[in-house]
């Protein structure tokens, strides 16, 4: 059974879990660019990239009778190339990527980005296509999956599994880095 | 040239790979199991948790170290050196072995790392405390009662049975008469009294005399545990 090309995630999901294989393709269209655009600015380029991205679908097919069609995809299939870009790192670091983070261990107020913001989101996201390769990885990721893939907190705390509360710290560090990074320069 | 392969788009090469068979979904029961087996692999060490913590519990007060500190800096320095670390820091082990399995979580992830970590330790000596107040260890623990439960040589309970000067004569749960010095530099809140399940806290003089350097009544009646 063909699904429409409206369908959502979760419905071409249920389809896929069912038996229907092709239905999967809809997925791999719809989320190809956007996992392709997360790998660039995550793992700031390589020869591996297109392998990765690759990966993550065949992994995301491998498990998705694992998946919960009561709940979103796109958290999902981010967590999954996250798992894959973080190894990605690691092999070609050979070092730890992420240590023990404090920011999870006690409660933080969760603190929004407001409209009267210093620099507007579009400011934003123009300097850190700039700036992305200055920034540690452990801000990096929040602030490319915020500005540029536009998950909300709750959203990247599923991809990353830790509090919202923290997603808000290492957004408003990754940018106070970023306002570091630009003063800097000019 | 015709011979020259179009290189496959994303999309293409995936669905090319699930065709072929090389890429195969994992069947449902596949990730049923391993929840299973995180579930039974938690209790599992919520068990062992609670068998370490009510043991060291029980230990502690069975053997009289817990009321030590009541003697002051050297009764602190004693329960210090008196206590089992070895089960301490296993129990520490599987504490954060247990909390690396919960993270995996929402309800858990989800938080701070405190709550969860705060929510394990409280449930894990609650638990250890209502099992401690059985009669669990008495019965089920003579490996561990023989590994850990060994004799101190200054830290004596016993059972008083009867006045011997200005101290009294006690019986230990190995069956031994002590006889206790009680001196006026002694720490002793209250005289015992006959009968009375008592904790003395002073080195041997000789084989059978202990020069008290504090004594307290010890509320727990499980002597026999050190037999």
């Amino acid at each position: 059974m063909a699904v429409s090309a409206d369908a959502t995630d979760e419905a071409i999901t249920k389809a896929v879990q069912a038996g229907d294989s092709n239905a999967f393709s809809v997925l791999v269209t719809r989320y190809e660019q956007k996992i392709a655009r997360y790998a660039k600015r995550f793992l700031l380029g390589g020869e591996d990239g297109k392998d990765i991205v690759q990966e993550v679908f065949i992994k995301a097919y491998i498990n998705i009778k694992s998946f919960d069609a009561s709940r979103r995809f796109s958290p999902w299939l981010y967590r999954i190339a996250h798992n894959e870009f973080v190894n990605a790192i690691k092999k070609r670091s050979k070092s730890p990527v992420f240590s023990f983070d404090f920011d999870t261990l006690f409660p933080h107020p969760v603190a929004k980005e407001t409209a009267d913001s210093e620099m507007s989101r579009n400011e934003l996201k123009e300097m850190l296509e700039k700036s992305l390769d200055q920034i540690d990885v452990k801000y990096r990721e929040p602030l490319v999956l915020y500005y540029f893939e536009e998950l909300d907190y709750g959203e990247i705390a599923q991809v990353l599994q830790i509090p919202a509360s923290t997603v808000g710290v290492r957004l408003k560090r990754g940018r106070d880095m970023l306002k570091t990074i630009v003063k800097k320069y000019e | 040239m015709n011979n020259e392969q179009k290189p496959q788009s994303l999309p293409e090469a995936v669905a090319a790979a699930i065709r072929c068979g090389d890429v195969k979904m994992r069947p449902r029961w596949h990730f049923i199991l391993k929840a299973a087996l995180a579930v039974i692999g938690g209790v599992l060490l919520v068990l062992v948790l609670l068998y370490l913590i009510s043991f060291i519990i029980f230990m502690l007060r069975s053997s009289g170290i817990g009321l030590i500190p009541a003697f002051g800096v050297r009764g602190w320095l004693r329960f210090v050196v008196a206590l089992p670390w070895l089960l301490i820091l296993l129990s520490i082990l599987f504490i954060l072995v247990l909390e690396l399995l919960v993270r995996r979580y929402s309800f858990a992830y989800q938080r701070p790392l405190m709550y969860s970590a705060v929510g394990i330790i409280v449930m894990v000596i609650a638990g250890g405390f209502v099992v401690a107040g059985t009669h669990f260890h008495e019965r089920f623990s003579g490996f561990m009662n023989r590994q850990f439960m060994m004799e101190r040589t200054d830290i004596h309970p016993g059972r008083v049975d009867g006045r011997a000067g200005s101290g009294f004569m006690m019986t230990d749960p190995h069956g031994r008469m002590l006889r206790i010095l009680v001196a006026s530099d002694t720490i002793s809140s209250d005289d015992p009294g006959l009968g009375d399940t008592v904790i003395v806290f002073g080195d041997v003089d000789g084989s059978s005399t202990v020069r008290a350097f504090g004594i307290r009544r010890n509320p727990q009646e499980s002597q026999g545990v050190a037999k």
